[in-house]
């Protein structure tokens, strides 16, 4: 092996990947993924297909389709990581295998970064696995490259972000089960925090956009939409807050795709005998973009990147250093284990 | 040489070590004598480069525990008392998954896993799942991970725990032959008759100090006392008068059908004092060791047996 080739092979995503796969319960696991995303499709397909009245209306499925797999997708990897990266070191450590580990040349960022990747890998894994049904999007139409590209980007850096809360808490646990315990509040305050706060702050008035009962702000990814409904965002701390829950930086790329299927754009994509579509499927305005201040003209899923980059950054170096304070290192006294 | 000197460790409140000092020749078999939680394995954790005493220092083979743990841990064979091993692995992946996390080059790993099954005697095992391995063939297993970087210094902490006796004459077998090989080694356990067939040199751990070590020789001050309990078919009163003359014999102890008599040396006070019962023709049915030397040694350092510190 070459010392670059040295430097980067990571023994414990080899091990960890070979045993994963030989478990029943990998294939258990692979068998409900993909049954719940088939079943999932098929359900919104005849939903869609139910509910249009034309040919033209047909293929604005295909975006109804992908809203809904995404929604399960996503529901699905914040179900699974937790789960699988939680119990991935303190599980180690129950096992009694991690000072085995540690007495080897193998450090402990490598091991946090193993048993991360290794679990990421396998949701990876996941996903090739569902692309069959997932190309069934591609198949009905009305969804750009660049969208499902960003969608499946901000559902991949979930995955990262929760993968990376929950191993912190694998490195700093003494169990599994209460590493995967904390894993599943952390990611529920994750998702749901932000947005019960930032609504909050919408409600008290605090830069409040609401007209009529639908919430406006009306900004498609194209720019602004000419709706009757936009009024102008006079705080950026509620969908500053916002932006942080996985579930609306994704909601909104999605609602905003969506929206792009009723602004002219779309025509270019289905020809101009489609024109109809958009105000007939197309109601309420997204909100998905900041108008103002220093992060003026930002899409919340640019501002979730953002976060969760640094919160996942935050999380595996905090895993490491915990790990680290688990046997003596020459330059920082450790705290040592029992 | 691995040295100790007034090594400390304390968790929380509770001192798991107080004051233990120690020297091992490089080359020698130490066994670290005590009862459970008198801090055998705080020491072999901090040795291994696993802990950090709260005060005191270390080294293995001259490189200070404290300043360099992790050179120390590559150049230390650690086996723990309690050791978990990975399901869905084969015992050949699992020796080949720790030698690439020691990094040793892949073209060597197939041959060394397979020098290594057939040195701790399960060359045929290469294959079986490591879970459906037995508790002793599990300790071989372990025995072998912890030879994988060909450390110089190995320590075992419990290496016969829950060993059935079969198992205990192979471990005994294969630390002969570690130490043949020039290994210096660590063994704990508070099962003393195992250790004294297997060390050269003792120390004996109580209440988190080490309140002596050396070899056998020098911790019985040159004394070999032997106890035999010898059951037999006549008057314990006669065996007893038999004995009185015996120049070996210390001390003579009647029983119900059996005496106790300690003696000085083992082989030929015990023909002695056969001999002796025989030619006063006092039946003997049988004859058993009770204790042993370290025993008697433990008992007098710590003013406990060795079960009732336990």
């Amino acid at each position: 092996m070459t010392g670059i080739a040295s430097a980067v092979w990571n023994p414990i995503i080899a091990r960890e990947a070979r045993t994963r796969m030989r478990s029943k319960r990998a294939a258990f696991i692979l068998f409900c993924w993909l049954a719940a995303l088939g079943v999932v499709a098929v359900l919104a397909y005849r939903s869609a297909a139910n509910q249009s009245q034309s040919v033209a209306a047909l293929a604005h499925s295909g975006v109804t389709v992908f809203g809904a797999l995404v929604a399960v997708v996503i529901a699905l990897v914040m179900l699974l990581v937790p789960g699988l990266v939680g119990g991935s070191i303190a599980g180690e450590r129950e096992r009694q295998t991690l000072d085995l580990l540690l007495c080897t040349r193998v450090r402990p960022w490598r091991v946090v970064i193993g048993k991360l990747a290794a679990s990421l890998a396998f949701m990876g894994f996941l996903l090739v696995a569902s692309l069959p049904i997932l190309s069934v999007v591609a198949l009905l139409g009305g969804i750009a490259w660049g969208d499902i590209l960003i969608v499946a980007g901000l559902g991949a850096l979930t995955a990262v972000t929760i993968g990376s809360m929950s191993i912190l808490f694998s490195a700093i646990s003494r169990g599994p089960t209460g590493a995967i315990v904390c894993s599943y509040v952390a990611m529920f305050i994750l998702l749901v925090a932000p947005l019960l706060l930032g609504s909050y702050l919408l409600a008290q008035g605090v830069g409040s956009t609401f007209n009529g009962g639908v919430a406006s702000g009306g900004f498609g990814p194209g720019g602004p939409i000419t709706s009757p409904a936009i009024l102008p965002v006079q705080s950026n701390v509620p969908p500053l807050l916002m932006a942080m829950s996985p579930g609306m930086a994704i909601g909104s790329e999605v609602a905003s795709i969506s929206d792009q299927n009723c602004s002219p754009g779309v025509i270019t994509r289905f020809g101009s005998g489609f024109t109809s579509i958009s105000n007939s499927n197309c109601g309420g305005v997204s909100f998905d973009r900041i108008t103002s201040g220093p992060l003026n003209g930002w899409h919340l899923w640019q501002l979730y990147a953002a976060f969760a980059v640094t919160l996942s950054t935050l999380c595996v170096c905090l895993a490491i250093v915990g790990l680290r304070g688990r046997v003596p290192w020459p330059r920082r006294v450790g705290r040592g284990g029992a | 040489m691995i040295t100790g000197t007034h090594l400390a460790r304390a968790f929380g409140a509770r001192m798991a070590l107080l004051d233990c000092s120690f020297e091992i020749d490089t080359g020698a078999v130490f066994g670290l004598v005590g009862p459970n939680g008198a801090g055998k394995t705080t020491t072999l954790r901090i040795l291994a480069g696993l802990l950090q005493p709260t005060s005191g220092t270390a080294s293995v083979d001259g490189i200070d525990v404290l300043a360099n743990p992790q050179v120390v841990r590559e150049r230390v064979g650690w086996m723990p008392d309690f050791f978990g091993v990975y399901d869905r692995m084969t015992a050949r992946e699992y020796l080949t998954f720790y030698a690439s996390c020691y990094r040793i080059p892949r073209a060597r790993v197939g041959r060394l896993a397979a020098d290594l099954m057939d040195l701790v005697g399960l060359p045929d095992r290469m294959d079986t799942p490591v879970e459906s391995l037995s508790r002793g063939m599990k300790q071989r297993l372990c025995l072998a991970r912890a030879l994988i970087p060909d450390p110089p210094v190995l320590l075992l902490d419990e290496p016969a725990s829950g060993l059935d006796p079969r198992a205990r004459v192979e471990l005994r077998e294969l630390v002969r032959e570690l130490q043949s090989m020039g290994k210096t080694m660590v063994i704990s356990s508070h099962i003393l008759p195992e250790l004294a067939e297997m060390c050269s040199s003792f120390g004996f751990i109580d209440d988190g100090r080490m309140v002596a070590s050396g070899t056998l020789e020098e911790l019985t001050g040159g004394r070999d006392r032997t106890t035999l309990r010898i059951n037999i078919a006549a008057d314990v009163h006669d065996a007893q008068v038999a004995l009185e003359g015996v120049a070996q014999v210390i001390a003579i102890r009647p029983g119900d059908g059996w005496i106790e008599v300690d003696v000085h040396g083992a082989a030929e006070a015990t023909s002695a004092v056969l001999q002796a019962l025989l030619a006063a023709g006092v039946t003997v049915t049988a004859v058993n060791p009770v204790g042993s030397s370290l025993e008697d040694v433990f008992l007098r350092v710590t003013g406990q047996p060795l079960e009732q510190s336990a």
